[in-house]
């Protein structure tokens, strides 16, 4: 009888069920292999799946999903070992096994080794592990894998060879160095409890779960009861346990959501699992209901989860390009300030090196126009008022950056005294009479006497003559009113003018420094944006308040100065 | 840190060439020749010869 006619009917003998699927048949004889192989493929095929989604190119990440994936195909493997009936297809795939077991327990300690020490393994010890795969690869299709089938007693189970026992002193070997390394690292003091933390519970859960593995592998070989060897699978959840709580305790894997994808996965496919239990029949459709509302539970709350994570990620993300732009703008801001600091000084200096000569200037053209050095023929009055206004506009603009520089440097001084406001005020009109009359403008004065106010005098001098000066220079018909009024014990100056105005949306600006009103350049082409602001530095410096009121463009202006009255 | 370098790729290639060319040998044995041994008691199998049908 053909040797193969005989296991035919010696099958049927033994009753062996065919297995169309592979892996569902009558042989496999309990539930518990069902469970034992189906649950931890399923999860290792989904956590493959998902760290693959998340396509963060990270080696630990390949690692875990190659881990992961052998193992769901041994796992699959294994399982036809207990649906299949074709004796070759038993060989076939038991002989398989030993490709892949080992390159499980290589994979597992390169993940630990990468994760602990945040760096790939040597060229010369990937060598050394390809070398060890050398007699699996170079002996696996000789007697030394499997030496032959045995179906003694409806057994069909193949019977391993010396090459077995090398694949597991390996796994053996492997396993040890992993917790010697794991526990090595664990105990390092100079590293981060937080790093220590990590490897000790990815060395605890890959040990738990290989030693599980090896103890049903070895035990079940040794023993030749396969049976016993189902229950090692169920290490798989240690170690599923050990790598989900470091993902979500710290992010392990660089992978945000997959802690609680992991979670709902693996419960899901648990309660799936279940379901091939046969002495839960009357439970099934409540299993069934329960798969449903946990499936659209768990996709309701990962994506909650995702979204927050995101959210989380993309704050954190803001806050880091916050914090470097804010560096950046501290520094441009300390840069600016030595600028300005720069400028003050050089403008002081230059100043003060320019005020000196324009008053001799301005003195002696003065002098010269009033004849103390001769009579002064009349074709050169002209000129020589000229040079005069020309000099005193110089003068008055030199003071102006004197004051600026002061007041930007801190360094400006007042030196308050008891004073007549309006004495002081009277006399300012009478020195800019002159430029009003010029330019054929009526500079009316309604002033009071004795309005006594503490104040810097100079300081108050200067902030009349910016404010006169100013209404004369932007009014080009018309008129220019000073007004000093002493009232609830406020000392108050209005300057009226009929000038060119300031549009409402110019008058906040009015005061800051260089700022001029739009189509200031037609009317006054001399003024440089200083005199309002060194007016308003002032009065604010003598306690005062300065403000502007127009009706608007070509509507004239009202400059009001109010300080505290005696 | 995942980009691989030349050497480690040659050698992943070559391992899983070898690997699968080995895998195929296997194959070959056990599904086309069915070449393997048969133990039906092991008191008789040293006498049942039956490798190899072919």
């Amino acid at each position: 009888m053909n040797p193969f006619d005989l296991i035919a009917s010696d099958a049927l003998q033994c009753e062996w069920g065919t297995a169309p699927l592979l892996f569902i048949s009558e042989n496999v004889f309990s539930p518990l292999i069902y469970y034992s192989h189906v649950m931890p493929a399923l999860a290792g095929l989904f956590l493959a799946f998902v760290v693959w989604r998340q396509r963060e190119r990270f080696l630990t990440n390949h690692l875990f999903i190659y881990l992961a994936l052998a193992f769901s195909l041994w796992c699959l493997l294994d399982l036809m070992l207990w649906a299949h009936e074709n004796p070759s297809v038993i060989m076939f795939v038991w002989s398989s096994l030993i490709y892949i077991e080992p390159t499980i327990y290589l994979a597992a300690a390169y993940l630990l080794y990468v994760f602990t020490v945040e760096r790939d393994i040597s060229f010369k010890t990937k060598f050394l592990m390809f070398l060890t795969m050398l007699p699996p690869i170079v002996l696996g299709p000789t007697h030394y894998n499997l030496t032959a089938f045995d179906y003694t007693n409806c057994d069909r189970e193949a019977v391993e060879g010396p090459l077995w026992y090398y694949l597991y002193f390996l796994e053996v070997s492997i396993t040890l160095w992993m917790v010697v390394f794991g526990l090595h690292t664990a105990m390092n003091k100079s590293l981060s409890t937080s790093k220590r933390t990590q490897v000790g519970l990815l060395t605890v859960g890959l040990t738990f779960f290989f030693l599980a593995f090896s103890w049903g592998n070895i035990v079940g070989s040794l023993s030749a009861d396969w049976a016993v060897a189902q229950y090692g699978l169920f290490g798989m959840p240690v170690f599923l346990g050990a790598i989900i709580y470091l993902i979500v305790r710290f992010q392990t894997f660089r992978i945000r959501v997959l802690g609680v994808t992991a979670l709902v996965g693996t419960l899901w496919i648990l309660l799936f699992s279940i379901l091939f239990l046969q002495t839960i029949d009357s439970a099934r459709p409540v299993i069934l209901i329960t798969l449903v509302f946990f499936g659209l539970l768990g996709f309701f709350l990962i994506r909650s989860v995702q979204q927050e994570i995101e959210t989380t990620e993309r704050l954190k993300i803001l806050t880091v390009d916050l914090e470097k732009a804010n560096g950046q703008l501290e520094d441009a801001n300390t840069k600016l300030k030595e600028l300005d600091q720069m400028k003050s000084e050089f403008l002081s200096i230059a100043s003060h090196q320019l005020r000196a000569p324009i008053t001799a200037v301005r003195g002696y053209a003065a002098n010269i126009n009033e004849g103390e050095y001769g009579k002064v023929p009349k074709n050169l009055k002209e000129p020589l008022e000229t040079v005069q206004e020309a000099a005193r506009l110089m003068a008055n603009s030199i003071e102006d950056y004197l004051n600026i520089s002061r007041i930007e440097q801190g360094r400006m001084k007042y030196e308050r005294s008891d004073f007549d406001f309006a004495d002081l005020a009277k006399k300012v009109v009478h020195e800019l009479a002159p430029i009003a009359e010029k330019k054929k403008l009526k500079l009316l004065a309604n002033i009071p006497d004795d309005v006594m106010i503490t104040a810097d005098v100079g300081k108050m001098k200067q902030v009349l003559t910016n404010l006169i000066d100013n209404a004369i220079k932007y009014t080009t018909a018309g008129s220019v009113s000073v007004m000093v009024e002493k009232k609830e014990g406020v000392a108050r100056l209005t300057i009226t003018d009929t000038g060119v105005g300031i549009p409402p949306e110019e008058i906040g600006l009015l005061f800051e420094k260089f700022k001029r009103a739009r189509g200031a350049n037609k009317v006054n082409t001399t003024g440089t944006g200083l005199g309002l602001y060194v007016a308003k530095q002032l009065t604010e410096g003598n306690a005062g308040k300065i403000w502007v009121e127009s009706d608007g463009a070509g509507k004239g202006s009202r400059f009001i100065v109010e300080l505290p009255a005696k | 840190m995942a980009t691989v370098d030349k050497k480690t790729l040659i050698l992943g290639i070559v391992l899983l060439l070898f690997i699968l060319l080995s895998a195929s040998v296997t194959f070959y044995r056990y599904m086309i020749l069915r070449d393997y041994e048969v133990i039906i008691d092991p008191e008789e199998a040293p006498d049942l010869n039956i490798a190899n049908p072919e």
